[in-house]
This record gives C-alpha cells, sequence and structure tokens, in this order.
C-alpha cells in the first residue's frame, strides 16, 4: 500500500511543477512588467481645469506642489 | 497618487487649490522613461491623462512596467498621436528637461517621493496633514 501511495504522491508533485513550469508561472521577477490590458483611470471632473502639468484654476489661493516619481 | 483625489474633490474642484505636478527621476531608469513621456504626452495636451495612467499601471520600481514598449501602448490606449509620441520618446527630446528638473529638485532638498509643498511649505502626502495645511494657507484655522 505504502509504495503505491509514495509513488501516486510524487507523480502529483510532478505534475503540479510541470504546470507552473509550463504555464511561465512561478510569481518569478523576470522584469517584464507585464503584457496585460492598459488600465485606464476615471476621468476627472471636466470643470477641473488642465493646463499642462497645472491642475485647477489659475486663480486659486493655494498653490500644492507635487514632486513625483511616477514609479 | 490615492491621496490627489481627496485632495482635487475637496478642493481644486471647489477653485480653492491648484496643483502643479513636478514630475523627477530619482528612482532609476524607469522613472526617467516615465517622465520624459508625460512630457510628451503633455505635448499633445494629455499630460494628466498620461500622469493618471501611469499610476494606474504601476509594476514596481524598474520592472518593466515603464520601458518604452509599455509606455507606447499607454499612449495608445489613450488615443494619443501615437506616431507623434513614440517619436518624441524614442528621440528622447525631453531627456534633459527631466535631467534638469531633476536637479533642481534634488537642489530644493528633495529627497524622496512624493514631496509636496502647499504654498512653499512642505508637507507630508497624508491626507490629514494636505487637509490641515491647506485649510491652514486658505485662512479657515481648522
Amino acid at each position: 500500500m505504502w509504495p503505491y501511495v509514495i509513488t501516486v504522491g510524487a507523480a502529483a508533485v510532478v505534475v503540479a511543477l510541470l504546470i507552473v513550469v509550463l504555464s511561465g508561472g512561478g510569481g518569478g521577477d523576470g522584469g517584464d512588467g507585464g503584457d496585460g490590458p492598459v488600465v485606464l483611470p476615471s476621468p476627472r471632473p471636466t470643470e477641473i481645469a488642465q493646463d499642462g502639468h497645472l491642475l485647477g484654476s489659475l486663480g486659486a489661493a493655494v498653490t500644492l506642489i507635487d514632486y513625483t516619481d511616477f514609479q | 497618487m490615492s491621496v490627489l483625489p481627496s485632495i482635487e474633490e475637496e478642493f481644486v474642484l471647489t477653485g480653492q487649490v491648484k496643483v502643479q505636478s513636478r514630475p523627477i527621476a530619482i528612482l532609476g531608469e524607469e522613472s526617467d522613461l516615465a517622465a520624459q513621456a508625460a512630457e510628451c504626452a503633455n505635448d499633445q495636451g494629455r499630460y494628466w491623462d498620461f500622469h493618471d495612467t501611469l499610476y494606474a499601471n504601476q509594476k514596481g520600481e524598474n520592472k518593466g512596467g515603464f520601458l518604452p514598449d509599455n509606455l507606447k501602448r499607454f499612449a495608445e490606449a489613450l488615443e494619443l498621436d501615437t506616431a507623434a509620441f513614440d517619436s518624441c520618446l524614442d528621440s528622447g527630446e525631453h531627456a534633459s528637461r527631466v535631467r534638469d528638473d531633476t536637479d533642481s529638485a534634488r537642489q530644493l532638498g528633495v529627497s524622496s517621493v512624493p514631496t509636496v509643498l502647499v504654498n512653499g511649505q512642505a508637507v507630508s502626502w497624508h491626507l490629514e496633514d494636505l487637509r490641515a495645511a491647506i485649510q491652514e494657507a486658505l485662512g479657515s484655522g481648522q
């Protein structure tokens, strides 16, 4: 009985490994960045003015400067 | 990024605050490419759409998400003039601008991102801190 269980178990592990390898899975750090669909954000309200890097009314009393790195 | 929508809804939409985005590249090559791409989108009047799309498609630092092919896919998805965009990106048209802006930011003491100034005063990138700083600047005292 035990040799049979061990054989079936080993076969199951091999099959699982094959599935992972053939599907390209494994959660690796491959650096391809993904080729999935581009996620498009919700559009802003049209009431918010946009002028180049500026968002909002030119006459606004407060200016918020955002130094950003997109990563 | 997640803080900005709240600030926009509360203060920008109401005309009290304007936001000036200054893209810099301090986290590596893909930061540089993404910032250049945003400038290329800006050439077509779509800076903020591209800005938001970059944030919506982050894959981690220098993992390939912001390599040129992906940046061009973003432009295509946004229905930009892809020929102009691709040419702009491939030629490095805005490389010097990004480099100069990054150098200027560093000279001002910007060493981490995001760094936010409210009427010239540095404020942490937390909604409550930003809200308080804005309200103080507006003179509400709240």
